[in-house]
Formats: structure tokens, C-alpha cells, sequence
């Protein structure tokens, strides 16, 4: 047997003498991997910290906020932004500052939950449309075709015009309207990674379709997922907001980024404040996201793996 | 080329069919009795109700509802407004015409900004104004469409008096609504066109440009630009899906008429026929776009021909 390329076999060959293996670099996950490429992106990781800050301030708002986000007082109507008011205060003299703490605890959850949703329907999906194929993987596909037929907006608002206004079917009609893409993705994945040799190898020896499933195919879907959930987020929390503007998500008094803004339309000629704030505080919060979401994907694509 | 185009019109009737069939089964995934939809929340007698139940022909069994839905859909009958008992495609046809002129005067600015962007990105690679235009971009993906067209209104029309900030008379009126919803997608295209110019800029054959000793001018515009301009043209579909969501939101803005303005009109009137008639005509629309534009793409690139 030549040398070239042979492998170490252990009680076959003799240990490799322990200077060798001094030298081979230390095992590397995906993951860590992954995490040493994202740290090194300024980018990403001014994405992070700022993502971090403004979901704390949403989470800490009852702490920070300086005034009740519904109190209304008519000594302040309309206040331009002051020491008092650091973003000024709207029609019904509320503080906007306060109002956008608070309205980040609607907007952020929407995006994440309604993504949650969308991630683990979608994917479960695409698992099962890839796995088995057949009937099975027919009918899946042909309803993502459909789902993907009507534009995002136009989905979430039939979902809404179905079930109602309120916060948990906003949630619905925005993970409802990003779901079909992760089955896609999802299914793509899994079909590639179905013909591997060692998924091949692992059904020769017996291993149930659940183990194939878990072990051995799911990792391989998992960074595009990552990714896809990650900027979807973005998307969603602009779905949201939007649906929420245009009066079909959360309804005023309720602080809400969208309904802000939209309540913020009428004056924005004389109180430009009432509506600006809320907005760059969608306009921030997306930005960050994007900001990681592209530094992730460019830290868990493999092919961009062994560039340095 | 004829096979693909076949098979390709072959997958979008199924589509369509899912399509009438989702927007047929709309009033009856909504919570409570589909007859309540007809009744417009106003209390009903059992006699009433099965009056309309009888009208409406929601007493037949559900497969021969959804016969007689695609019978009155193929003689272009879509039903009436509940609130006004005008014929929804008389509503609809008004409707269609400014936003798909909006959507147009929004791909214009979105095409010109972008790609101007995406080629001087990628010809000043890794300069300051790379990064200026990248910067822009990403600031454009990152704008809600809503917030973009108050920035403009309040800047443009109530600060400096430049452009009207409602009406839909002259052009005028068309150039804050037509940024508002061609901003976002530009910054799209300018990414597209920046990477796929580089890739291009790459090439042998403008290597070989560049060695007959043509300035860069030519070489960008006469040999690598139309390579480059490929993947705008795959990535159109889902640029249309954005300055559709763009039109609908901008319409609201600008106080324009469209489908987007009955589309929420109805919702928030609960006016069925009219919402069902308003989601399957954009979503048919959107569908045909898509097929057109997979098949020009097979025109443009006979690559994808033999995939």
C-alpha cells in the first residue's frame, strides 16, 4: 500500500509521534468557526451591540421611561423636543421618547415571533418535502407556489381581513407570509444533502429515519436557516410595523413603532417629531439586523471558508 | 426553447387554479358563520339568514361553490361590494390603472438609481465611493417604505415647496410617491449590479477588450454591462413584489387612488367580495409578471435554455 494518502488507523499503525500532534491545529467547529469570522466584522459586530442596546431599552423601558406612554397631558400637547420631552410629545401631549420604548416591546416581538413561527413551520415542512418526497412533497411544493404567488404584503393582509385585528394574528399573518421561503430553502438543502455518501452510509447501517433526520441532515440546513431567520426578522418587524401603520395591526392608544407613525402623519407639516423618532427607530433596529445578518452570512457560508 | 416555454406556462396553471381556490376559501376560514361576512355585522333573523344563505348559494356543498366561483370568474364576474353593490371588477379596473402606473414610475427610478449606483461601485471598487454607494444601499434596504415617503413629504413638499404632497395630476405629483417606492429596490439592484460587474469585469473577453487598448468607458458600457445587467432582470420578480407592497403603502401616503387603497378599504369595511376580488387580481397579475419575466429571461441568456 503506498504512503501517499493513507490514513491513521489506530492498533494498525504506529501513534504519531506526540511533537506531530503538538502541531495539527486544535478540532474547529462549525460554530466556532463561524463565531471567530463574525468577531473580526466590524460591521457585525457594531450590528450586535446596537441590537443589543435597543431590544435592552425595550425590555428596561418601565425603568427608563421618564412618563407613562398613554398619560396624556394637555399642558404638552404638541411639545417640540425639550429637556422634558427629549423627542417631543404628540397631539395628546404624551411623551414621544417614552412611546417609543414602549412601542419597541410591540414591534420587536412581532418580528421575532412571527420569524419563530415561520422558521419552525417552514422548515419542518421543507424537512418533510425533501425527506420523502413523492405525494407528499408534490402537495407541500405546489402550496408554497401558491403562497408565494401572492407578494408578501398582499398575504399578510388577506391573513388579517380572515382572522381579525389583534396582536397575535399580526403575528400570524406576518410568519404566515415569510414561511414558504424557508420551506424552499429548507427543501433545496435537504435533497442535497440526502445524496451525501455519508447520509448513504448511515441509512446502510441502519439508522432510522428520525436519527438521518436529527444527526445527520438537519446541521446541514442549519446556516442558511440562521441567515434566512436572521435578516427575515428585519423583514418581518417592516412587515409588521407597516400592516400596524396602515391600520391593520396594533391599534392605537397602544405605543406601537407603525401606529406612531401613522398617527404622526397628520402633523408631520408642524410636529415632524411625532412620526420621525418612531420611524428611525424601525430604521435603526433593521439596520443593525442587516448589519449581522450579512456579517453571518458571510461567516457561515463554507465556501468563503479556507480565504482567510 | 418552445419545450421550456411550454413547461414553464404548464406550472403556473396549477398556481392560478391555488390561487382561486385560496382567495374562494377566504370568507369561509373566517371565524363564525360565512353568512355573518354578508350581513355586514348587522344582527340577523334565522329567515334573513337563510334568505342570504339561499342567495349567496352558501347552502350548496363547498365543492359546488367553489364550481360556481370559477364559473362566474371565467365570465370575468367577480361579484359585488357588500357596501356599495357596484360590480368589483368595475371597482377594480378603476383602480388598477395609477398603481400600476405608480409601480412603473417606481421601477424607472429604482432601475436608474441602481444600476447607476452598482457600476460606479464596481468600477471604483474598494474606493470611497464604493463604500459611499454600498453605505446608501444598505440604508435603503433598511428603510420602511412608509418612513421614507414621510421623510420625503416632509422635506420636499411642506419645507422647501418643491413637489406637491397629494393629487394625481402632472408629473409632479408622481416624483415623491415614484422615490418613495424606488428607493428600496434600487439599493437591491445596486448590490446586484456591483457584484455581478465585478464578476463580469473579471472576465477574459474584457481582459482582451482592455488589451485592444478600448478606455474604460466602452469596455464597461459596450462589452460588460449587458452581462451584468442578467441577474436585474432574474431578480425582477422579486423586485415586483416590493413595489407592489411599496405601491400600497405610498398610495396611502400620498393620498393616491389604487388597489391598495380599496384593498384596505374593504378590509376595514369587512367588504368580502370586494378583498377576495382585490388579493386575486394583484396575485393573479403578479403571477403572469413572474411567467413574463422567466421567459424574457430565457431570450436574454440562453444558458438557463438547457438547465
Amino acid at each position: 500500500m503506498s504512503e501517499i494518502g493513507a490514513r491513521f488507523v489506530p492498533g494498525r499503525d504506529a501513534a504519531p509521534p506526540v511533537a506531530a500532534l503538538a502541531r495539527m491545529p486544535p478540532p474547529r467547529s462549525l460554530a466556532g468557526d463561524a463565531f471567530r469570522r463574525l468577531r473580526r466584522n466590524p460591521g457585525a459586530m457594531l450590528g450586535l451591540v446596537a441590537l443589543v442596546a435597543i431590544v435592552a431599552l425595550a425590555i428596561l423601558a418601565p425603568v427608563i421611561a421618564p412618563y407613562d406612554p398613554i398619560a396624556q397631558d394637555t399642558s404638552a400637547i404638541r411639545a417640540a423636543p425639550s429637556a422634558q420631552h427629549w423627542f417631543g410629545a404628540d397631539n395628546f401631549g404624551r411623551d414621544v421618547f417614552s412611546r417609543v420604548l414602549y412601542g419597541g416591546r410591540k414591534s420587536l416581538p412581532v418580528g421575532f415571533i412571527a420569524i419563530c413561527i415561520a422558521a419552525v413551520v417552514g422548515v419542518a415542512l421543507g424537512l418533510i418535502a425533501g425527506y420523502y418526497g413523492g405525494v407528499l412533497d408534490a402537495f407541500i411544493m405546489r402550496w408554497v407556489d401558491v403562497m408565494l404567488a401572492f407578494p408578501g404584503i398582499l398575504l399578510a393582509m388577506a391573513i388579517v381581513a380572515i382572522l381579525g385585528t389583534s396582536l397575535f394574528n399580526l403575528m400570524l399573518a406576518v410568519g404566515i407570509s415569510a414561511m414558504p421561503e424557508y420551506t424552499r430553502v429548507v427543501r433545496g438543502s435537504v435533497l442535497s444533502a440526502r445524496e451525501t455518501e455519508y447520509v448513504t452510509a448511515a441509512r446502510v447501517i441502519g439508522a432510522p429515519d428520525r436519527t438521518l433526520i436529527a444527526r445527520h441532515i438537519f446541521p446541514n440546513i442549519l446556516p442558511p436557516v440562521i441567515v434566512l431567520a436572521t435578516l427575515g426578522i428585519a423583514g418581518a418587524i417592516i412587515l409588521g410595523s407597516t400592516l400596524s401603520f396602515l391600520g391593520l395591526g396594533i391599534k392605537p392608544p397602544e405605543p406601537e413603532w407603525g401606529n406612531m407613525l401613522s398617527d404622526g402623519r397628520s402633523m408631520i407639516r408642524h410636529s415632524w417629531w411625532v412620526s420621525f423618532f418612531p420611524g428611525l427607530a424601525i430604521m435603526l433596529t433593521v439596520l443593525a439586523i442587516n448589519l449581522l445578518g450579512d456579517g453571518l452570512r458571510d461567516a457561515l457560508d463554507p465556501r468563503l471558508r479556507d480565504r482567510g | 426553447m418552445t419545450r421550456y416555454i411550454l413547461v414553464r406556462i404548464a406550472q403556473a396553471i396549477p398556481v392560478l387554479f391555488g390561487v382561486t381556490l385560496f382567495t374562494f376559501l377566504m370568507s369561509h376560514l373566517t371565524p363564525g358563520d360565512p353568512v355573518l361576512i354578508f350581513a355586514l355585522g348587522k344582527p340577523l333573523s334565522p329567515e334573513r339568514a337563510e334568505q342570504i344563505r339561499h342567495q349567496y348559494g352558501l347552502d350548496k356543498p363547498l365543492w359546488e361553490q367553489y364550481g360556481d366561483y370559477m364559473g362566474n370568474l371565467l365570465h370575468g364576474d367577480l361579484g359585488r361590494g357588500l357596501h356599495d353593490q357596484r360590480p368589483v371588477w368595475d371597482t377594480i379596473s378603476e383602480a388598477i390603472v395609477p398603481t400600476v402606473q405608480l409601480t412603473l414610475c417606481g421601477l424607472a427610478v429604482a432601475l436608474a438609481l441602481g444600476v447607476t449606483l452598482g457600476i460606479l461601485a464596481a468600477i471604483f471598487h474598494n474606493s470611497w465611493l464604493d463604500s459611499l454607494a454600498m453605505a446608501i444601499a444598505l440604508i435603503g434596504v433598511s428603510t420602511p417604505v412608509f418612513y421614507l415617503g414621510l421623510l420625503l413629504l416632509f422635506a420636499f413638499s411642506f419645507q422647501i415647496h418643491l413637489f406637491p404632497a397629494t393629487g394625481i395630476s402632472g408629473w409632479k405629483t408622481m416624483v415623491l410617491p415614484a422615490v418613495t417606492i424606488g428607493f428600496a429596490s434600487s439599493a437591491y439592484i445596486a448590490r446586484l449590479v456591483r457584484s455581478s460587474m465585478l464578476e463580469v469585469l473579471r472576465q477574459d473577453y474584457v481582459t482582451t477588450a482592455r488589451a485592444k487598448g478600448l478606455v474604460q468607458r466602452v469596455v464597461v458600457t459596450r462589452h460588460a454591462l449587458k452581462n451584468a445587467l442578467i441577474p436585474v432582470v432574474t431578480y425582477f420578480g422579486i423586485q415586483l413584489a416590493g413595489l407592489l407592497t411599496g405601491a400600497v403603502v405610498t398610495e396611502q401616503i400620498f393620498s393616491r387612488p389604487g388597489l391598495g387603497r380599496v384593498a384596505i378599504t374593504a378590509i376595514n369595511n369587512r367588504d368580502f367580495p370586494l378583498i377576495q376580488g382585490t388579493v386575486l387580481v394583484t396575485a393573479v397579475v403578479y403571477v403572469l409578471v413572474s411567467l413574463v419575466v422567466d421567459l424574457s429571461y430565457a431570450v436574454i441568456d440562453p444558458r438557463i435554455r438547457y438547465e
